[in-house]
């Protein structure tokens, strides 16, 4: 009888303790949190996660400084709520930093947390979801912190390809601290409440003497359109995690197993008539090439990543027959679907990514040419859209291309085609595969003839007609076997389908190396 | 049985229920059921039931059962004796009734001139005045002029309705009650005559008050006999859609049903009536006076409640007529025995009457005493689009009136039909409904006393049932999104297996 | 699980989870409280076309039919259309057939060019998807459209400028939302 009291007390003890940990920095902290529009770190793990499967670990870990008092501060969890749980019944690693405790700044202690599940996740191959919202360094751990976010960065790099890896930003994340999510393979910010950047704004004042608020230099937008180093934009943390959901339903759980193929009602021999109404007749009108998209693949439904980053090239998420993808498609609509600096790069790490985690790529090309211009030339359009040809050149997955109308000198081959080892290369009748435009060709070969001419412009407008009838086809492409086929529009989605299925054991391989040396 | 008849194969013109029925009498006279089906009706059960089944084309009546050209060739390629034509489609089309006869084959139905003779309202009624059948007050003939048209009202008495001659379906028909209506509804009924019909003749008759649909069945043979059945009530309708029909009325004495009856064989006799007809008539339920309508020259969809009562194989009927024999039965061997009532059960919403075609998921027809389901349904059958919504009959007989209706609400109690929306909840309303209890209801019943209000249809299931059956399939269905029940393999865990083993 | 459901015209809340042998389903009508069920798993029978269900003591042969955030429950011939849906599951059908570029407070040039020709005035109310001004640009002739129904501010070019890349071309009213 006396032993089973004890118990009781050593249980109820527990229970206490645990209700203390919940509270994280406690609930007036919490209450102006959420005054915020925030979730708290653990509402927001409800979200992401299956309700019930959340399982945390370390939730008892505590700091261990003794600097400037902080033993009197000593918060269980340390500022992060870390642990494992299931997105749809997948398994996924979780690390939700805590703004109410210590501003959540990152302690030794907090990263060893992190380190932990990150090891884990590694061992285990599953990814890793990282939930930031963090003062920064906790400047009374001094360099100690700082070899905290060193030995998360040194795990991102060495999972970087292996599993995959997102972090959601979610409220501050400065200085040091946003090498984490921009080594991640996705990065999600909400508007408003969340920013990221190396040195703010007071900073900036003082040493350049620029006025900037903390939302136009770093916010979900600035990163969202003009740098590109969010790939998602959200309204608020809710949407965040739900469009995380979304995401993983696409992802691998890690570089050797396949991302799940769910089942789809669309039939897989669906006709796509509706192609022909979206592509005008006339090559001068441009049009929307993700209507093409979301008409060829299941249900409509494609995740678009990057969606307000470079405009000019699309890339996403989609399933074709239950089979997730990445596709790559030129946008017409936008600088005429020119590639240009941003393109080329947003282009080049999402199919690296998929490369890495064994997601075939189907891309959609409507390309014109390279975008010219001094700024273009001078900013490296050289090196970066060498980076794009590089990744498709080296991707060893499914690669399967569709030429919908324009593919014109380098840009054609650089977006994905047959010499850079795709394995399946489709051309609408209506596609000019051809090495420029027909006014530019004729420009160059026939310029003396021209200059002589008794008309010169009759002349150069016959020599163009009959350079398009020559040249601005598929066929002579396919005549060279560098269009596999050339297909009515309404035979993409069954023909993608079909190709798919054929490549699906596909093997591959690279000559071995420590790794390339893609131009950076 | 077939030994004597002089009918080997027999081609059903027809589809559906009905197309059943005549296959299952063929059956049992061992004569060969050739069916024919359109595209969209390669599943339906008629062609599984049938012995031999011929495609005549597209989906659109249009393109296969009205195409009688096809029927044609392909009953000379499978070499039937007679065609069936069924009701609706082809059944009262003089031109495919000659083309069976030129093709040397047997049109199992009355003679052409028969057709030709009641279908022109005018030129039947005119034929019913020399048979000494009450045809409703009128004007006996086409009315040119608003004065002679008002004229004649005055004289009949109003209420009455002015109708196109070659209308129906509710089409060029106007009632007017007072006088100072006619001119605008007289003007009406003639442009819709010459816009729907192409003939702007109408003519003036007394419009009935209290009015039921009363119609007697009657059968003639090659032999100059005529017989008639009784009589079926078919008050309960919508648009000139039956939707329940009972055999006998509730309504009809005696007296009157014998008059009717010597009306009806005295009609069919005037125009030597061969094979089954109806001829309906409106019965005015408070003076019990009964005038001719028109009459149908086919076998009509509510022939099963005569069959319950009188004890009499219409089809097989219609198929020993056909072969020159006289009726197996005199008028004075016929009685009513018994109530019957039958629901025609349909694809459509109950309340907006909207068809719904879409994949029956169960069905579960009723079953038990004195019942009756002619049906084409099945589970997993598509209901098509392009034909008439009704998929189902049911029919139940009683000793007594109270019991057939009892019978019939058990009935639609048990039928499962899930996948599609249809009326049964609109029937049993319907059998509820005290006018219909007592017997009262006339033709305006649905539309004017009648009112389909959600609550009073669904009544019987609470809110919550459905809630909750929705929310737990909803999660069913969210969960199998869930990548554990797609019992993946691990290549990360081989791969690491095989790894660890190299040391 | 929660969901949010419209029952012929009334809104409901409901939260379903599952247990090893039963249901718990809470259900709260719009105004009401919050009505717990516990539904054992034997009493809920799911075949391949039918579920029998045991409610409160009645027998009901239930079919439930449909995807997505639209089913149709029959039951004894009635039926019941139920909207039943939870941010996941609009969220996941946002993401279908999505259309254009994203919208914002104005129509930006995209790239330096010339306007040809302008379709619209302030004040106007212009349907999704319908063009605002074509713009010629990279020997393209682009017809520039609104993402989302939008409302007319300001025109901020006429016809035959020249415009420089991420030249704001046309203002919309802000926070104009479909009455």
């Amino acid at each position: 009888m006396e032993t089973e009291n004890i118990n009781q007390t050593r249980l109820h003890d527990l229970e206490k303790r645990n209700e203390h940990a919940m509270q994280g920095g406690g609930t007036e902290r919490l209450v102006k949190h959420k005054e915020g529009g925030r979730l708290t770190a653990r509402e927001r793990l409800d979200v992401l996660l299956d309700p019930g499967s959340f399982v945390e670990m370390d939730r008892f870990v505590t700091h261990r400084c003794v600097n400037f008092g902080m033993e009197q501060q000593l918060v269980p969890g340390d500022g992060v709520v870390t642990g494992y749980g299931r997105v749809n019944g997948k398994l996924v690693y979780v690390a939700s930093q805590d703004f109410t405790v210590i501003g959540g700044s990152m302690s030794r202690t907090q990263a060893n947390k992190i380190c932990k599940i990150l090891d884990l996740a590694i061992k285990n191959g599953a990814p890793m979801i990282c939930l930031n919202d963090s003062g920064g360094a906790r400047i009374q751990e001094g360099i100690e912190s700082l070899g905290g976010y060193a030995d998360i960065f040194t795990r991102n790099v060495l999972a970087s390809g292996v599993i995959p890896q997102i972090t959601a930003i979610l409220g501050p994340c400065a200085g040091g601290a946003v090498y984490s999510p921009s080594i991640n393979d996705f990065v999600f910010m909400v508007k408003k409440t969340s920013y990221m950047f190396v040195t703010g704004p007071d900073v900036i004042k003082t040493v350049t003497h620029e006025d900037v608020t903390k939302e136009d230099l770093g916010g979900a937008v600035t990163h969202s359109q003009k740098s590109g180093v969010a790939h998602f934009a959200t309204e608020d943390d809710k949407h965040c995690l739900l469009m995380i959901r979304e995401l993983l339903n696409f992802l691998p759980a890690n570089n050797l197993d396949d991302a799940p193929i769910l089942p789809t009602e669309d039939k897989p021999d669906r006709m796509v008539e509706s192609i022909c109404k979206i592509i005008p007749d006339n090559p001068k009108k441009p049009y929307d090439m993700l209507q093409v998209i979301t008409e060829c693949v299941d249900e409509g439904y494609f995740l678009e990543v990057h969606k307000n980053y470079a405009q000019n090239i699309i890339v996403g998420f989609a399933r074709f027959n239950g089979r997730p993808v990445g596709i790559v498609g030129n946008q017409p609509n936008v600088l005429a679907g020119c590639l240009n600096i941003e393109a080329s790069r947003k282009a080049a790490r999402f199919i690296r990514f998929c490369d890495a985690f064994n997601v075939p790529i189907v891309s959609f090309v409507d390309v014109p040419g390279f975008l010219p211009g001094k700024d273009q030339e001078w900013n490296g359009i050289i090196t970066h859209g060498a980076k794009l040809l590089y990744a498709y050149a080296e991707a060893t997955v499914p690669k399967i291309t569709v030429i919908t109308r324009k593919a014109y000198g380098g840009a054609y081959i650089v977006m994905g085609s047959k010499l850079l080892r795709s394995d399946v290369n489709l051309a609408y009748p209506s596609a000019e595969i051809a090495v420029m435009g027909a006014e530019g060709a004729v420009n160059i070969v026939f310029r003396e003839q021209i200059k002589k001419a008794k008309n010169p412009a009759a002349e150069k407008a016959k020599l163009i007609a009959d350079y398009e009838k020559k040249f601005s086809n598929p066929y002579v492409s396919a005549e060279l076997g560098y269009t596999d086929e050339v297909i009515e529009p309404a035979l993409t989605r069954k023909r993608i389908i079909d190709s798919l299925e054929m490549l699906k054991h596909k093997r591959d391989i690279i000559p071995p190396k420590k790794h390339g040396n893609i131009p950076l | 049985m077939s030994a004597e008849l002089p009918f080997k194969r027999i081609l059903i013109a027809n589809r559906g229920e009905i197309a059943i029925r005549i296959t299952r009498a063929c059956r049992e006279l061992g004569i060969s059921s050739i069916a024919v089906f359109s595209d969209a009706d390669r599943d339906s059960l008629h062609v599984f039931l049938a012995d031999q089944a011929y495609n005549i084309g597209p989906a659109p009546s249009k393109e296969s059962y009205l195409n009688y050209k096809k029927i044609i060739e392909v009953a000379k390629e499978a070499q039937v004796d007679a065609i069936h034509p069924g009701y609706g489609f082809l059944s009262e089309n003089t031109t495919f009734a000659q083309a069976c006869k030129d093709a040397g084959i047997v049109f199992i139905g009355p003679t052409k001139e028969n057709i030709e003779a009641m279908g022109d309202k005018l030129s039947a009624k005119a034929l019913m005045k020399k048979a000494n059948v009450p045809c409703v007050p009128g004007s006996d003939g086409g009315v040119e002029t608003i004065e002679e048209g008002r004229s004649i009202s005055n004289k009949i008495g109003y209420p009455i309705i002015i109708k196109a001659t070659a209308g129906g379906g509710g089409k060029g028909m106007r009632v007017v009650r007072q006088d100072s209506e006619f001119e605008s509804a007289f003007r009406a009924c003639r442009s819709e005559g010459q816009n729907y019909f192409a003939n702007p003749t109408v003519y003036i008759e007394k419009f009935v008050s209290d009015p039921k649909h009363i119609e007697i069945q009657v059968f003639g043979d090659t032999h100059g006999n005529v017989c008639h059945l009784f009589e079926r009530e078919c008050s309960v309708q919508r648009r000139h859609q039956k939707i329940i029909e009972e055999a006998p009325s509730p309504s009809v004495p005696p007296e009157v049903r014998k008059r009717m009856g010597d009306a009806a064989v005295r009609a069919a006799k005037q125009i030597n009536y061969v094979g089954a007809g109806t001829i309906e008539f409106i019965f005015d339920n408070q003076t019990k006076e009964f005038y001719f309508m028109e009459m149908n020259t086919r076998l009509q969809v509510e022939h099963p409640i005569t069959e319950a009562t009188t004890n009499v194989d219409l089809v097989k009927e219609q198929i020993y007529v056909a072969a020159g024999r006289p009726l197996s039965f005199k008028q004075e061997d016929l009685v009513q025995h018994g109530h019957a009532i039958e629901a025609r059960i349909c694809a459509e919403d109950p309340i907006t009457y909207k068809p719904s075609p879409g994949v029956i998921r169960a069905c579960r027809h009723p079953q038990g005493p004195f019942m009756r389901v002619d049906s084409y349904a099945y589970p997993g059958y598509e209901v098509p689009i392009y034909y008439d919504p009704m998929i189902a009959k049911v029919i139940t007989w009683g000793e007594t009136r109270e019991e057939a209706i009892d019978r019939m609400q058990r009935a639609l109690t048990e039928f499962v039909l899930t996948g599609i929306k249809t009326n049964i909840v609109l029937h049993k309303t319907i059998l509820d409904h005290p006018k219909f209890r007592d017997g009262s209801y006339t033709t305006q019943f649905i539309e004017k006393n009648f009112e389909v209000i959600e609550p009073q249809l669904f009544k019987q299931v609470e809110d919550p049932m459905f809630l909750i059956a929705a929310a737990i399939t909803a999660y069913n269905d969210r969960k199998s999104k869930d990548v554990r029940q797609l019992n993946l393999v691990s290549n990360w865990k081989r791969l690491g297996r095989k790894i660890a083993l190299r040391t | 699980m929660y969901f949010e459901a419209e029952l012929r015209g009334r809104k409901y809340k409901i939260d379903v989870t599952e247990h090893r042998h039963s249901w718990k389903v809470s259900l709260q009508p719009e105004g009401q409280d919050w009505k717990n069920y516990e539904i054992s798993k034997t009493d809920f029978k799911q075949a391949e076309e039918y579920i029998s269900f045991l409610f409160k003591g009645q027998s009901y042969l239930v079919d439930v039919i449909g995807k997505d955030t639209e089913y149709t429950v029959f039951v004894r011939n009635s039926y019941r259309a139920i909207r039943i849906y939870n941010d996941e599951m609009l969220l996941h059908d946002s993401l279908k057939k999505g259309g254009g570029l994203s919208g914002g407070a104005d129509l930006r040039a995209g790239m330096p060019g010339k306007i040809i020709e302008i379709f619209v005035k302030p004040g106007d109310i212009i349907p999704e998807n319908k063009p605002l001004l074509i713009m010629e640009a990279m020997k393209m002739e682009n017809e520039m459209r609104s993402t989302r129904e939008v409302k007319i501010k300001e025109v901020c070019v006429k016809q035959g400028d020249s415009v420089e890349a991420g030249a704001i071309l046309i203002k919309f009213e802000e926070n104009y939302t479909l009455s």
